[in-house]
C-alpha cells in the first residue's frame, strides 16, 4: 500500500533524507521510528502529499504522491503531529466539513459512526476549544478516518498523553488493522513493540533497521541495561566497578543515586548482580530494567563514548 | 585563487535563478514602456534584452531546472514561480491600459449627466466638418497636409488631480464623439507657468474668479495654435463645453460693422461711453469680428458684414448714408440700431444735443416709410422698474418671446435714459400707410417697460412749450395728460420679413431705445452683455447655425426632513440596527458557551 | 467549484460564529450611522439627498476594519495546524485560497446589503411616494447603484489584499497591521497630488493614483459612472492578490 523508494528531501543544502526505500503491505502496521530530527515527520509530509520530494518515488495505494497527487491524498487519513482543529468549531461541525472536503457520501451518518468509533459521540456538540488534549486526538483520530481511507498516517498519536490515554489508542490502533494499512510514528521502542507488525528505524535521513520489532535488538546487537542501586559503605563509583566485573555485563556507570549496568546480550544476570552487591556487604534497594528509548539507542550506536565502550 | 578556480566557486545556477528573476521583470518594464508610449523605445528595447538574456542564461545554465519546471516537477520552489507570477502580474497590468484606451464609460445617472446629448453631439460633428474644410483648404508650413485637431487643455495642479479624473468623465465624452479630431491635453499650471499664462489661465483680479481651468483651442499636428486664441470653457461641464464648441464654430464666419461718422460711441473708446468692452465681449464671447465703418468712405457696406451697429448717433444720417445702408438692407443685411433720446445728455447734468432721430429726420422717416417703425422724441419714466437713481434709468419690465429675447437668464438688463419706439401697430391697428413698404414687414416688440411707466415728451418752458432739455436730475419727469403715453411703452422691438417671404433675403433690424447699456460704462452690469449677445446672435444668425445647448440639466430639489422624521430615522440608524447586531452576537455567543 | 464551495460555507459560517465579526458589524453600522445622520442633518431643506456618502463612509471604515476580519483567514489555519492538514486535502491550493476569499467577501457583501436600510430610508424621504403631484426631491439612483458595484467591488479587492498578509504570516496581529497600513496606503493613493513635490513627484503622484484604491471608485462609481478600467482594476488587483496568494501558500510546502 505505501512503496518508498529512493526518497531524497533536501531543505536548501540540508539534507532531510538521503535516499530511504521501504514498503507497508495491506492490513500493516508498519511503525516509524526515530529520534526527533530524524526524518520521520518529512518522510509523512512527503506521503501525505504535503511537500513534494526533492527525488525519488513515493507510492500510496498505486497512485504516486507527486504525479496523481490528488487521487493518493484520496487515499489516506492523515494525523499531523500537531492536532488539527479549528477551535471555534463544534466536534460534529469540524467532522462533517472534513467529510465534505474527502467528498463522503452520506457525511451526517459517517460522522456519527466514527465519532462513535473513537467514544466521542456525547461530546459532539461540543466546542472544541472545551475538550481536553486527549478527547482532541481522538477528534483528530476521527477526522483521519472520515473517508475510511485505506492508508491511515499518524505523527506521534500518543505524544502528550497520558499513560491511560495512551494504552486506550494504542489498542484502538491495533483494532483499525483489519481494515487499514497504518502507518505511525514514534520515537518510544516499546510503543512500536507493541502495536508493531513491522518497524523502520530512521536516523539522520537514513534507514538505520527495518523488520519486525522482535528481531530488531538482536539486529542492532543492542543489549539491555538494568539499575541497581544499594545503600552501604561504598560510594557509587566502587559499585560500579563491582557490578562491572560480573559474567554478561558490558560496562556499568553511576546514574542518579545508583548504577546502571549496559548488559552485552539478553541473558537474565539479576540473579548474578544481587549477588554481587550482597556479596560486597551492601543492601540490595532496587533493582530494575531499564526502558530503552529508542534516542539512546542511538546514543548508544553512534556516539563517540559507547564506540569507545565497545572497544 | 587564479579565475578558473574563481568561476569555479560561482555557484552558477544560482546565479542563473537570479537571472532567470530580473530577466521576468525586465520583460515586463519592456511590456509597461511598449504600452505606455506605443513603440520600441530605446528604453524598451533595453529592457527586453536584459529580459531575454537573463531567461535564456537560466534556461542554458540550469536546463534541468527548466525541464522540471515545465514538467510540473520543480527542484527548487521559487524561480519558476516567481517568473511565472511576474509575466501574471504584467499581463494582468497590460490588460489595464487596453482596456483604458477604451474610453467607455456607463452613465447611470437619472439626466444622464455623463451621456452627450443631441445638441451637443451635432455642434461636435459641425466642428469636425469644419475642421475638414479648413484642412482642405490650407497646408502646414511644410507643404504637407494640413492636420487640424480641437484641444481642450485642463490646468490642474497636482493637488487637483482627483478634480482632473472628475472632468476626464465629461471630457472623454466629447473626445469619443469628436472620432480622433478631438483631444484633451492636461497641464499643470504650476510645472509650466509659461502655458498657463499664455492660455490666460489664472485668477480674474476683476471678477475674482479663476479663469479656467479648461480651455478649447485648434492645433496643428506640430501643437501649434497658429494664431487661435483658445476659448474659455471654465468649470468641466457638458454646457460650457459645446457653448466653446459652438463659439469655435462661429470664430472668423462673421463680421460686424459699427457705423461712424455721426458721432457714435465707439468701439476703440475705453471711456465710460466707449464701446470696447462690448467690442471685446462680441469678439471673445461669439466669436464675431468687428470693425467701424464710415458710410461717406465707402460706396456701399461691404459684403462680408454679418450685420451694422449703429450706436448712438448725435446726428442724423444723410440720404446718401441712408441709401447704402438701404441697399445693404434689400440684399438682406442685419442692422441694430441703439439710439439715446433726442436732445438730453446721457449724463443728464445739462441739456445735451442728441439730433438723431427726430421725428422728421431723414433716418426716422426711412425707417416709418420702409419698416413702420421708428423712434419717438420722447424719455421714458418708469417709477415701477427703475433703479433708485432716478426713475429714467430703468430696468427692463417685460420680455417678448421672440427669439431674439428668448431663454433670459433671471436678471434683467438695466437701462439708462430710454426713448421709445413706435410700431405702426401702436397708430393704425397695423394698417400700412399708403405709399409705403410698411406691409412688407413684420415687427415684434422685444422688450417693454411697465404698466406705471409714461414716455415724457417734455416740461413746459415758460412760453408752455413743453421740451425735453428742461428735465435734468433737479426737474425730474412729470406726466402730463394729452402730452405725454401711458405705458406700457415698446423699447425694443425686432423687423423682419415674414416667414412665407424669407426664401430669398432675410433681413433683420432691432431698434433699442437706449445705447448707454452697451457702454463700458453699463455693458458688464446685470444681464446687459447678454442681452448683447443674444441680440447679435439673432441678427446674424449665429444661433441658427448651431442650437445653443440645452440648458443644464434640472437640479435635484432638496431633501426636507421633519424633525419626526430626524428622530426616527436616528433611532433606527444608530440604536435599532446596531442593537441588533450586538444583540445576535451576544445570542450567538451565550448558546456557544453552553456547549 | 465543490471544494470552493465546501471551503466557502465553513469560512462564512465562521464569521457568524466569530465574535469580532459581530463587534465589526456593529462599529461599522454605528459609525456609518452616526454620519449619515449628521449628513441627512446638514443636507436637511439645504441640499438634494445623496446615498453614496453612506458607501463612501462604508469604503473608508474597510480600510481599517477589512484587516480585523481578514488577518485570521491563514494566520490562523498556521498557528492551529490545519493548514498542513489542508494542504494534504483531495482539493487544490487555489480552491481553498478562493473559496476563503469568497467566504470573506461574502460576509462583507452582507455587510454591504445591510447598508441598503440607508437608502430605504433616503428613498422614504424623497418621491418614493406614489402621488406624482407631489413635489418632493429626487433621489438620482445611478450614482447609488453605481457605488454599490464599485464599493463591492473594492471591498473584494481590500478583501484580497488582508488575505494576502494573512497568508504572509502566522501572526494575526501582524498581519492586521500590515494589511491596515498597506491598504491605507493603496486608498489615500488618490491625495497623493497634495504632498509637497519635494516629497512625492507628480509622476510618482500620478502613478500611484492609478495604483489607489479610492480613486477607482471615487470619481467614477460614486459619480454614477461605470467605467471597463475600474471594474477591471479591482478584478485584476483581486486575481493578482489570489495568484500571489496561492503561490504564497504553494510555498508553504517547500519549506
Amino acid at each position: 500500500m505505501i512503496e518508498v523508494q529512493n526518497l531524497v528531501k533536501k531543505y536548501g543544502d540540508f539534507t532531510a533524507l538521503h535516499g530511504i526505500s521501504f514498503k507497508a503491505k495491506e492490513g500493516e502496521i508498519l511503525g516509524f521510528l526515530g529520534p526527533n530530527g530524524a526524518g520521520k515527520t518529512t518522510t509523512m509530509r512527503i506521503l501525505t502529499g504535503f511537500m513534494p520530494p526533492t527525488s525519488g518515488l513515493a507510492k500510496v495505494a498505486g497512485h504516486d504522491i507527486f504525479d496523481e497527487s490528488l487521487a493518493a491524498r484520496e487515499k489516506i487519513g492523515y494525523l499531523p503531529e500537531t492536532v488539527p482543529l479549528y477551535p471555534d468549531m463544534t466536534v460534529q461541525g469540524y467532522l462533517e466539513f472534513m467529510a465534505e472536503l474527502r467528498h463522503v457520501p452520506n457525511r451526517k451518518k459517517r460522522t456519527k459512526e466514527v465519532l462513535e468509533l473513537v467514544g466521542m459521540d456525547q461530546r459532539a456538540k461540543s466546542l472544541i476549544r472545551s475538550i481536553s488534549k486527549g478527547m482532541r486526538q481522538r477528534v483528530g483520530l476521527a477526522q483521519s478516518l472520515i473517508h475510511n481511507p485505506p492508508v491511515l498516517i499518524l505523527d506521534e498519536p500518543t505524544i502528550g498523553l497520558d499513560p491511560a490515554q495512551v494504552a486506550d489508542l494504542r489498542s484502538f490502533i491495533r483494532d483499525l488493522r483489519t481494515q487499514h494499512t497504518v502507518m505511525f510514528s514514534t520515537h518510544i521502542l516499546s510503543e512500536a513493540e507493541q502495536i508493531c507488525d513491522r518497524v523502520v528505524i530512521i536516523n539522520r535521513g537514513q534507514i538505520v533497521a527495518q523488520g519486525a520489532p522482535r528481531d530488531l535488538r538482536t539486529k542492532l546487537n543492542l543489549g539491555s541495561r538494568i539499575y541497581v542501586e544499594a545503600r552501604g559503605r561504598a560510594d557509587q563509583k566502587t559499585l560500579a566497578n563491582t557490578l562491572a566485573k560480573v559474567q554478561g555485563v558490558k560496562y556499568a556507570e553511576p546514574y542518579q543515586n545508583g548504577v546502571v549496568v549496559n548488559l552485552k546480550d539478553n541473558k537474565d544476570v539479576r540473579p548474578a548482580l544481587a549477588a554481587a552487591v550482597l556479596e560486597n556487604g551492601l543492601e540490595l534497594l532496587e533493582l530494575r530494567p531499564v526502558a530503552i528509548t529508542l534516542e539512546e539507542i542511538f546514543l548508544e550506536v553512534t556516539s563517540p563514548l559507547g564506540e569507545s565502550h565497545d572497544a | 585563487m587564479n579565475f578558473r578556480q574563481a568561476f569555479q566557486s560561482l555557484d552558477l545556477p544560482k546565479l542563473s535563478r537570479w537571472g532567470a528573476m530580473i530577466g521576468a521583470v525586465s520583460l515586463l518594464i519592456a511590456l509597461i514602456i511598449f504600452l505606455a508610449q506605443e513603440k520600441l523605445t530605446n528604453e524598451a528595447f533595453a529592457a527586453l534584452v536584459i529580459g531575454v538574456i537573463g531567461l535564456g542564461a537560466w534556461m542554458l545554465i540550469a536546463p534541468d531546472e527548466l525541464r522540471g519546471w515545465l514538467s510540473g516537477r520543480q527542484i527548487y520552489y521559487g524561480t519558476g514561480t516567481v517568473v511565472v507570477t511576474v509575466i501574471f502580474v504584467g499581463l494582468v497590468s497590460a490588460g489595464y491600459a487596453v482596456v483604458q484606451r477604451q474610453q467607455i464609460t456607463g452613465d447611470l445617472t437619472t439626466y444622464q449627466k455623463f451621456t452627450l446629448d443631441n445638441v451637443s453631439i451635432d455642434a461636435v460633428n459641425r466642428l469636425i466638418e469644419r475642421m475638414n474644410q479648413v484642412e482642405q483648404s490650407g497646408t502646414e508650413a511644410d507643404g504637407s497636409p494640413l492636420k487640424i485637431t480641437a484641444k481642450i487643455v485642463g490646468f490642474y495642479p497636482r493637488s487637483q488631480l482627483r478634480e482632473r479624473e472628475a472632468a476626464d468623465i465629461i471630457l472623454r465624452q466629447f473626445v469619443n464623439a469628436g472620432k480622433g479630431k478631438i483631444k484633451v491635453e492636461y497641464i499643470d499650471p504650476d510645472e509650466n507657468p509659461l502655458q498657463a499664462s499664455r492660455y490666460g489661465y489664472g485668477l480674474d483680479s476683476a471678477s475674482g474668479s479663476t479663469i479656467g481651468p479648461l480651455f478649447l483651442t485648434l492645433v496643428d499636428e506640430n501643437d501649434d495654435t497658429r494664431g487661435f486664441q483658445p476659448l474659455v470653457i471654465g468649470e468641466p461641464n457638458e454646457r460650457n463645453i459645446s457653448t466653446q464648441i459652438v463659439q469655435l464654430l462661429v470664430a472668423g464666419q462673421f463680421k460686424v460693422y459699427f457705423i461712424t461718422g455721426h458721432i457714435e460711441d465707439e468701439i476703440t473708446s475705453e471711456a465710460s461711453l466707449g464701446l470696447s468692452k462690448a467690442a471685446t465681449g462680441l469678439t471673445d464671447g461669439l466669436g464675431i469680428d468687428v470693425a467701424e465703418l464710415d458710410l461717406s468712405q465707402v460706396d456701399a457696406i461691404p459684403d462680408d458684414a454679418s450685420a451694422i451697429m449703429i450706436i448712438a448717433p448725435q446726428t442724423d444720417y444723410s440720404e446718401s448714408d441712408i441709401a447704402k445702408i438701404d441697399a445693404y438692407i434689400q440684399q438682406g443685411g442685419r442692422m441694430l440700431i441703439a439710439a439715446d433720446p433726442p436732445y438730453v445728455d446721457s449724463r443728464l447734468t445739462s441739456g445735451g444735443n442728441n439730433q438723431s432721430f427726430l421725428k422728421d429726420g431723414l433716418f426716422n422717416q426711412y425707417l416709418w416709410h420702409e419698416f413702420g417703425v421708428r423712434f419717438r422724441e420722447d424719455i421714458v419714466s418708469d417709477p415701477l422698474s427703475s433703479t433708485e437713481d432716478s426713475d429714467l434709468n430703468l430696468v427692463v419690465q417685460q420680455f417678448s418671446s421672440h427669439a431674439a429675447v428668448a431663454n433670459f437668464p433671471n436678471t434683467s438688463p438695466i437701462f439708462s435714459l430710454v426713448r421709445s419706439i413706435e410700431l405702426l401697430e401702436d397708430t393704425s391697428a397695423g394698417v400700412p400707410e399708403p405709399d409705403t413698404n410698411q406691409g412688407k414687414y413684420v415687427r415684434s416688440p422685444l422688450l417693454g417697460s411697465s404698466e406705471e411707466s409714461f414716455a415724457e415728451f417734455g416740461l413746459p418752458d415758460a412760453d408752455g412749450n413743453y421740451s425735453l432739455t428742461l428735465i435734468n436730475l433737479d426737474n425730474p419727469t412729470d406726466f402730463t395728460e394729452g402730452v405725454d403715453i401711458r405705458g406700457p411703452l415698446t423699447i425694443a422691438a425686432a423687423i423682419q420679413l415674414p416667414l412665407e417671404d424669407q426664401q430669398t433675403v432675410t433681413p433683420r433690424i432691432v431698434l433699442v431705445g437706449d445705447a448707454d447699456w452697451m457702454t463700458n460704462q453699463l455693458v458688464s452690469q446685470a444681464a446687459n452683455s447678454y442681452l448683447l449677445q443674444s441680440l447679435v446672435d439673432w441678427l446674424i444668425g449665429s444661433a441658427d447655425l448651431v442650437t445653443p445647448p440645452a440648458a443644464s440639466r434640472p437640479d435635484l430639489l432638496p431633501v426636507t426632513v421633519s424633525n419626526q422624521e430626524r428622530s426616527r430615522i436616528q433611532l433606527i440608524t444608530l440604536i435599532l440596527l446596531p442593537g441588533l447586531v450586538l444583540g445576535a452576537g451576544v445570542v450567538m455567543w451565550g448558546t456557544r458557551r453552553r456547549n | 467549484m465543490r471544494n470552493i464551495w465546501t471551503v466557502y460555507k465553513r469560512e462564512l459560517r465562521q464569521y457568524f460564529v466569530s465574535p469580532i465579526a459581530y463587534l465589526v458589524m456593529f462599529a461599522v453600522l454605528l459609525l456609518i450611522g452616526l454620519n449619515f445622520n449628521t449628513d441627512l442633518q446638514d443636507r436637511a431643506n439645504f441640499e438634494p439627498a445623496d446615498g453614496t456618502v453612506v458607501l463612501s463612509t462604508f469604503a473608508f471604515l474597510m480600510v481599517f476594519f477589512a484587516p480585523l476580519l481578514t488577518m485570521r483567514l491563514f494566520a490562523e489555519e498556521t498557528r492551529e495546524g490545519t493548514l498542513e492538514l489542508m494542504l494534504t486535502m483531495p482539493i487544490r491550493d487555489h480552491e481553498l485560497v478562493i473559496g476563503k476569499f469568497l467566504g470573506a467577501w461574502a460576509f462583507y457583501s452582507i455587510m454591504l446589503l445591510v447598508t441598503l436600510v440607508y437608502q430605504g430610508i433616503l428613498l422614504s424621504l424623497t418621491n418614493f411616494d406614489p402621488n406624482p403631484a407631489l413635489l418632493q426631491s429626487e433621489l438620482d439612483l445611478g450614482p447609488i447603484i453605481g457605488g454599490y458595484i464599485g464599493i463591492w467591488l473594492f471591498s473584494g479587492a481590500t478583501i484580497a489584499i488582508g488575505m494576502f498578509f494573512s497568508a504572509m504570516t502566522e501572526n494575526q496581529i501582524i498581519a492586521g497591521f500590515l494589511s491596515m497600513a498597506v491598504l491605507f496606503i493603496l486608498w489615500v493613493g488618490d491625495l497623493a497630488g497634495l504632498l509637497p513635490a519635494s516629497i512625492v513627484s507628480t509622476r510618482v503622484a500620478e502613478a500611484l493614483r492609478v495604483i489607489s484604491l479610492q480613486s477607482h471608485y471615487s470619481t467614477s462609481f460614486l459619480e454614477g459612472v461605470i467605467r471597463p478600467e475600474d471594474v477591471y482594476f479591482y478584478a485584476a488587483v483581486m486575481f493578482i492578490m489570489l495568484f500571489v496568494t496561492t503561490r504564497l501558500i504553494e510555498s508553504r510546502r517547500w519549506r
